[in-house]
């Protein structure tokens, strides 16, 4: 009596095989890359970014080059964010090397060299996440840290996620921030996101995977949330010594030197 | 063309503009224009360094070129991105990397991470004295033949012509709203690029 159900067992543990290799990836196409707790986790920061109206980031920066060796150099920043929602964005980038500020009021965006005293002002769109997009598509500026206003406004794209890690707590300046990993066309990156109060980003890593060396982005950041932003802060008045002058757009950039 | 002596100078000098100190932009906010790209034909317009930037149908100081080959920490072929907002809409620029080849000069990597190929020599904040690296643009020359130290170097300064620094001595002035750079005869037009600011030779505004 045994032997029969055991043969039974064997002919099915045969069997099952073709079965199981046949289901397995069926799960794996309809589950997403991101598992739900992931999910939600992002979800949850994107809202938490969605509910802000002032806030104010200061940000330590690091970024790398690559040399054609191969080679990466690190150079350090800080990252000086003051933005009302939905239009209005005061940012800096300020290192040893080179000042930048953009200053967007809803209706038009101006970049600003303090240093050389050269600014250029343009036309934007109606939303600081429509801004990003346009200084990224028209102007090839790659804004530090867009990704914010794009999660603030929209969301994080979910679909371009290849795979999702959750890699637990980790503290960043003393801050427990809840770790996670993802890997996507062209980028590694990992955000760590407070586990008490606002879920809010803490530090974000962007790894440039189109280059074997692998160029990283870093990001830590403070956060405030004032209860107004002067009108003045996202408006530009040229200082005595500024001289405007143009920004080039990508086309325009490509059309230099064409005419004789 | 006659061109004063400050600039004759500076233009004079194309290959030594390019500081060999390796002056990397941390921040700059810049599309790379494809990571894919600079190592392509790229490397060509602009390996040695300022040697290469001077080049083209301009400036064939050989002993310069080498040289800055030998002393530059080299060009930069890619970069982190800022955001994955970029990561996401890099591709549509790639086209931007014909300038290279345009002009032989590295516009687009003035875009491109505080100007790639040539460290020390502008992009920056130091935009008067850090040196000068002329390209010309093939056809049209309007130029002037020079001597520098040690090379007889022919440098062509024609309009569309772009550099990424001033020499001393230049003067702002303002025409139809923008602001012009008067270097002695020879008029430019900063402009940004990205983050970037070059300076384009332009006719007298």
């Amino acid at each position: 009596m045994r032997t029969i159900p055991y043969k039974a067992c064997l002919a099915l543990l045969a069997a099952a095989p073709m079965p199981v290799v046949a289901q397995a990836p069926a799960p794996a196409q309809q589950s997403p890359a991101v598992p739900p707790d992931i999910r939600q986790a992002l979800e949850r920061m994107a809202d938490a970014l969605k509910t802000i109206n002032n806030l104010e980031i200061k940000a330590d920066l690091t970024s790398e080059e690559v040399l054609d060796s191969g080679q990466k150099l690190q150079s350090s920043g800080v990252l000086t964010i003051a933005a009302r929602r939905p239009d209005r964005l005061f940012m800096q980038v300020d290192s040893e090397r080179r000042t930048r500020q953009f200053i967007y009021d809803g209706k038009q965006v101006t970049i600003f060299g303090p240093k050389t005293g050269y600014y250029a002002t343009v036309p934007a769109p109606a939303t600081t996440a429509g801004l990003m997009d346009e200084l990224s598509d028209r102007y090839g500026i790659d804004t530090p840290l867009a990704d914010l206003f794009v999660w603030g406004a929209s969301g994080v794209k979910l679909d371009k996620i290849k795979s999702a890690v959750d890699a637990g707590p980790d503290r960043i300046a003393g801050e427990v921030c809840n770790h996670y990993a993802f890997r996507q066309d062209g980028a590694d990156w990992q955000i760590w996101i407070r586990q008490t109060g606002q879920p809010l980003p803490c530090k974000i890593v962007i790894v440039n995977t189109d280059d074997p060396s692998n160029p990283q982005t870093q990001a830590i950041f403070n956060w405030s949330q004032p209860q107004t932003i002067a009108d003045a802060r996202f408006q530009f008045t040229p200082p005595a010594n500024a001289h405007r002058i143009q920004l080039m757009s990508v086309a325009d950039t490509a059309n230099i030197g064409a005419k004789p | 063309m006659i061109l004063a002596a400050q600039c004759l100078s500076m233009m004079a000098a194309p290959a030594l503009a390019c500081s060999p100190i390796p002056l990397l932009d941390p921040l700059t906010w810049v599309i790379p224009t494809a990571a894919a790209a600079p190592r392509r034909g790229g490397g060509g317009a602009r390996a040695s360094g300022g040697g290469a930037r001077a080049g083209g149908t301009a400036a064939r100081s050989g002993g310069g070129m080498n040289r800055q080959a030998a002393r530059s920490p080299g060009n930069v072929r890619a970069s982190s991105n800022g955001s994955l907002n970029r990561s996401a809409n890099v591709n549509r620029n790639t086209n931007v990397n014909r300038n290279v080849n345009v002009n032989n000069v590295n516009v687009n990597r003035g875009g491109y991470y505080g100007g790639g190929g040539c460290y020390g020599c502008g992009w920056d904040d130091d935009h008067f004295g850090a040196g000068l690296a002329v390209g010309a643009v093939t056809g049209a020359v309007v130029g002037a033949a020079v001597a520098s130290n040690n090379n007889s170097t022919t440098v062509v300064v024609a309009p569309g012509s772009v550099v990424t620094a001033l020499p001393s001595g230049c003067s702002a002035v303002s025409a139809n709203g923008m602001t012009y750079q008067q270097c002695g005869s020879v008029w430019y037009q900063p402009q940004y690029v990205g983050t970037s600011v070059q300076y384009v030779v332009v006719s007298q505004p």
